[in-house]
């Protein structure tokens, strides 16, 4: 049995997560006291700061700790950097960003500072019963986020109609984690993957597995599960948009590769797992980009190119081999966070300046503000993966990944050769509606009364961060490819 | 003797399966919370079933922490569903339709 | 040894510097710059003549999971002309633009640098990745260039030349991924040597992969359908480097990665391949003829025209080759000059429709006389650079295939006509307005940049050798590859494809 003293000494691998929490707590009871709510934004910086250098430290455990319930290994650790660091951002967006009232800030930043904790224990779960907690911690907490305006109509509904499509993912995701836990007699990861073996593929496994798929799906927006995703983009405070769009989606990712590579190896589902994700895959980037081509409203736009990334990033799962897989999927999140963090940064200033989100804003954008044109330029390039930023970098690899898998001879090869297809052929329509904005922005002239966008300090950091880094994972690639590969899960 | 594991898993789906069309047919809102909520006690239902065959006694504490997370989220829903009816004086999913989606 | 990344990075530099001048720069120090600049940078290049048949530069870039990557830049026979050419156009380019262009300038020459590195570094890229990147790079410059300045439906164009040549690369890509996949390197020199020992299919496949990529940029019918568009709409120094530069990275590809690497594969389709390049031949002359607009028609002359390149490259023996090789280099000259004299035309006319043109002759003699001579020269006269390479290529395509040549000739008779047609049309005959005797004819600077082209015209024209035997030397290498990677003893017979062969022993009955 452990004992207290031991369970002391394993509280310091949760530190990021733990100082996130008290200073989340904090921020609530400061709120209640303290009542100009903006002064809370240095403490929720300072907070998301410490985390991140907290979780830089080296403090990583092959162990299981907590009766099993975490693991906080490398690959935990990547995430809680990540959380952090957007985390970071988001709170330096939101400073900024007119519509959120005043009075409000304090549970806002509260709240949000829960959530991100939430992300940190969803990557280092490895439990289903701690994923189920801390995904619903997650979920919850973005619920509140998304109806944040409390005199916008759009976002009470938005937040609605996200709360009533999450829950019942969640819903048939608990019960696939019942079918899980009947199939293998444990909640346990590892000892679910013990259960399973070499042991041949049931019906029940693939059942659990598919409605697994429907809680994580609904995180990360893969279709079918990704219809709340246009309507809670639009209605949510953007900052919040920014955060659901990478943070929210990424600890998605981080428990499904974490799931799908502990669990299911064991199993010989491989062409089962292939056909399923695959044309999930497909299915998800076609709609995200198809419908994305004719929007006008920049989140919503925004929304289905998430969607769309979202496609890209799972055709990496499709391949299934610890060794491209993981790095694929977490150097592309890496370039995705500051790629897309830096489109909502532009979106959040139009907004400021305009008073809505849609791409007629943008038009004359390069006479209005340069800076704003040329970096919105540069992140919708990198979104479109043109070399050389640093969403073209994620995209070789997920290119390359399904290449080597059709390579290397694994069950259903052929197929992956298709889906590079398909991602090729989808790379192409995306850049139409990228260039739709670049158009707006370079090609057009500003409507009369426009006013000249102004950045104010906080957002001008937050852009600057993202575009030096949307060029240094470009153009310097090799130090992120390095910490990826070291942060990876150990191969089993 | 109790139910079998067959009997009890079959109750669960059916109670799931319902919940499901629940979710999807009805359009009042307080109605899918409530399906929501059967959907969440088939699977408490099927883990319990599961615990009682392996003869292992996690899934019990599953249920507990799932019974105290259906409360928060209905909490949470209702808040909402009470914010967004200040607007609009409907619970009816029809006419929440300021958003394209 | 830092020869070759100088000539990368210092154009991108200059775009940097000039993208972030802060707003009250006055103009003229933007052209200043922009114009020593591009001159430095043309002098710079001829260096690389001077410094060796090739030289090379070469540092690792980023490796990770068993993917590696080199950032190194080659130059050799191929790609010094080549970059020769763009380094000089782009001097031409600022030249003519320091003149014309007023709105946001800094933004202009920013493009135009990016455009020149990016297209330099294709050139230069001796790993593919490197070039894929550089590949990427030159379409967005390009893109701004049409959009921003160009005239009335330029946004339609910038959007269609972009989304064509982007659907056209990220194929590509793929199958430099599955290349190197196969082979384990991404090294243009090790990938001549290993690429062919692939297995038949898979070159194919590889083949076509990298060729639609070319096909679309060179652009060889049925993909040729953005190329009016864009030039049409494109200021003057955006059509100078489309044509000039920009087409041509497609044939270089097609000669330093299609033909070395799938050269099986390249005979098998080289049948098909030839007989689209003689329909674009023909097709563009034609449509030339149709044209009103004068620079919709020097557009179908390009597609025409290239459609030589390609049979020339597609013919396996040197003169062809050489021919292709030399073509390429004179289309750029020739055609580039024919766009600035258009460009500068419409300066002064404000019309490019070819009836309300008409009796220029008369006040801008200058003018009159440098385009006749980039008119005759795109005609293929002798002793203007244009005969050099169309007739070489006739000359190995009548080995190959006597009736593919009988119709290429076809092209040259046709492409006479129409010049002369649009030179008639232009500046000759009665003037279309009475204000066009008031029109002021070209002055020193606009002289200079015309001269730049007319040289080399001529020298080619007249003294081909020293360019020439550079050539030869490229086109040897390649018809060597071809030659040892088909069966050995039947020569190129086996590897056509079989109408091909029917036409020959038709021939020898």
């Amino acid at each position: 049995m452990v004992g207290a003293s031991e369970l002391w000494q394993q509280m310091r691998y949760l530190m990021p997560e733990g100082l996130l929490l008290c200073a989340g707590l904090v921020i609530l009871l400061f709120d209640l006291v303290v009542k100009k709510g903006r002064s809370l934004y240095p403490l929720a910086m300072l907070a998301t700061a410490g985390a991140a250098a907290l979780a830089l430290l080296p403090l990583e455990s092959s162990e299981p700790l907590f009766f099993g319930m975490i693991q906080s290994d490398a690959f935990a650790r990547y995430f809680k950097v990540f959380s952090a660091l957007a985390g970071f951002l988001v709170v330096l967006m939101s400073m900024d960003y007119k519509p959120l009232p005043a009075r409000f800030v304090g549970e806002y930043l509260g709240i949000l500072v829960l959530a991100l904790a939430a992300i940190m224990l969803l990557a280092e779960s490895t439990n289903l019963l701690m994923i189920f907690l801390s995904l619903e911690f997650l979920s919850l907490s973005s619920y509140i986020l998304v109806g944040f305006l409390r005199n916008d109509k759009k976002s009470k509904e938005a937040s609605l109609k996200y709360f009533l499509f999450g829950a019942m993912c969640t819903a048939v995701m608990l019960y696939g984690f019942a079918l899980l836990y009947g199939a293998s007699g444990s909640l346990d990861l590892p000892a679910i993957k013990a259960a399973f073996a070499n042991r041949q593929n049931t019906p029940l496994t693939c059942l659990a597995m598919l409605f697994i798929l429907a809680g994580f799906g609904f995180k990360v927006a893969m279709v079918p599960f990704h219809a709340w995703v246009p309507d809670a983009y639009e209605g949510a405070p953007t900052p919040i948009t920014a955060f659901l769009s990478v943070g929210s989606k990424a600890g998605g990712f981080a428990v499904l590769l974490r799931v799908f590579f502990t669990v299911f190896p064991g199993l010989d589902y491989h062409p089962y797992w292939l056909a399923v994700v695959g044309v999930l895959a497909v299915f998800t980037m076609t709609v995200g980009n198809v419908i994305a081509c004719s929007q006008d409203n920049l989140k919503r736009l925004l929304g289905y190119s998430s969607i769309a990334q979202a496609g890209y990033v799972l055709l990496g799962f499709v391949v299934m081999d610890g060794r491209f897989t993981q790095p694929a999927v977490m150097i592309y999140l890496l370039a995705y966070l500051f790629m897309n963090l830096g489109a909502f940064v532009v979106v959040i200033v139009i907004a400021n300046t305009t008073g809505q989100e849609e791409i007629d804003d943008l038009a004359g954008l390069s006479e209005r503000s340069p800076l704003l044109a040329w970096s919105m330029f540069i992140f919708l390039l990198s979104l479109a993966g043109v070399p050389p930023l640093g969403g073209w970098i994620g995209k070789y690899y997920i290119f390359a990944t399904l290449v080597k898998g059709y390579l290397e001879g694994l069950s259903g090869g052929n197929l992956m050769l298709w889906f590079a297809v398909a991602l090729a052929v989808n790379s192409v329509i995306a850049a139409y509606y990228y260039f739709r904005i670049v158009k707006a922005m370079f090609f057009e002239h500003a409507r009369e009364r426009m006013a000249r966008p102004v950045v104010g300090g906080p957002l001008l950091t937050a852009l600057y961060v993202s575009l030096i880094l949307t060029f240094a994972v470009g153009l310097w690639p090799q130090p992120f490819l390095n910490w990826v590969s070291r942060m990876a899960l150990p191969l089993l | 003797m109790g139910p079998t594991l067959d009997q009890m898993l079959v109750l669960s789906a059916a109670l799931f399966g319902i919940g499901m069309i629940g979710t999807i047919v009805r359009r009042s809102t307080i109605a899918v919370f409530m399906s929501i909520e059967l959907m969440l006690n088939a699977a408490n239902l099927a883990i319990l079933a599961f615990g009682r065959a392996h003869g292992v006694m996690e899934g019990g504490i599953l249920v507990f922490v799932v019974m105290t997370v259906a409360a928060v989220e209905v909490g949470v829903g209702l808040a909402i569903l009470v914010a967004l009816f200040y607007f609009r004086d409907s619970t009816n999913l029809d006419e929440i339709d300021q958003l394209k989606g | 040894m830092y020869l070759l990344p100088i000539l990368v990075f210092v154009p991108l530099l200059v775009a940097v510097l000039l993208l972030l001048a802060p707003r009250s720069t006055s103009p003229n120090l933007v052209r200043m710059v922009a114009l020593v600049a591009s001159g430095l940078i043309a002098l710079w290049s001829l260096g690389l003549p001077l410094s060796g048949a090739r030289v090379d530069y070469s540092i690792p870039w980023f490796s990770a999971w068993s993917w590696s990557v080199n950032f190194s830049l080659v130059a050799d026979g191929l790609s010094t002309p080549l970059i020769l050419l763009t380094t000089i156009l782009n001097f031409n380019c600022v030249l003519y633009s320091v003149g014309v262009i007023r709105k946001s300038e800094p933004a202009y020459y920013f493009c135009l640098f990016l455009l020149e590195a990016g297209i330099v570094g294709t050139f230069l890229a001796g790993d593919l990745f490197v070039f894929y990147v550089f590949w990427e790079m030159m379409l967005i410059p390009l893109y701004f260039i049409i959009g921003i300045w160009g005239s009335e439906q330029r946004i339609y164009a910038a959007v269609k030349f972009f989304l064509f040549t982007l659907a056209g690369s990220i194929f590509m890509l793929l199958a430099i991924i599955v290349l190197y996949n196969q082979t384990g390197t991404f090294d243009v020199a090790a990938l001549a040597a290993l690429a062919p020992r692939l297995d038949p299919v898979t070159q194919k496949w590889l083949f076509w992969g990298f060729f639609v990529a070319f096909a679309i940029k060179v652009p060889l019918f049925p993909l040729h359908t953005w190329l009016p568009d864009a030039h049409t709409q494109a200021p003057t120094a955006g059509s100078i480097m489309l044509a000039g530069v920009l087409l041509k990275t497609g044939a270089y590809g097609i000669l330093r990665f299609c033909i070395p690497f799938f050269p099986a594969a390249a005979a098998e389709a080289a049948g098909f391949i030839n007989t689209l390049a003689v329909i674009a031949i023909i097709y563009g002359a034609l449509l030339a003829f149709a044209q009103k607009d004068l620079k919709r028609l020097i557009a179908y002359s390009s597609v025409s025209h290239m459609g030589f390149v390609i049979l020339g490259c597609f013919t396996w023996n040197v003169p062809a080759i050489s021919g292709g090789i030399m073509q390429i280099i004179n289309h750029g000259i020739s055609t580039s000059g024919l766009f600035l004299c258009a460009g500068l035309i419409y300066d002064r006319t404000h019309t490019r429709q070819m009836k309300e043109l008409g009796g220029l002759a008369d006040p801008l003699g200058r003018l009159t006389g440098f385009f006749a001579i980039m008119m005759l020269s795109s005609a293929g006269l002798p002793f203007l650079n244009g005969f050099v390479g169309e007739f070489l290529v006739l000359l190995g395509s009548w080995k190959n295939s006597v009736w593919l040549t009988v119709f290429a000739a076809t092209g040259v008779v046709l492409g006479a006509i129409y010049l002369l047609k649009m030179f008639q049309a232009g500046m000759l005959g009665k003037p279309a307005k009475s204000e066009y005797a008031k029109l002021r004819d070209i002055g020193l600077r606009e002289s200079l940049a015309l001269m730049l082209l007319v040289i080399p015209a001529f020298w080619i024209g007249i003294y081909p050798k020293p360019v020439l035997s550079v050539v030869e030397r490229e086109a040897a290498k390649i018809e060597k590859t071809m030659s040892t990677a088909l069966p050995s003893g039947t020569s190129m017979i086996e590897g056509r494809a079989l109408w091909a062969v029917a036409d020959e022993r038709d021939v020898q009955d």
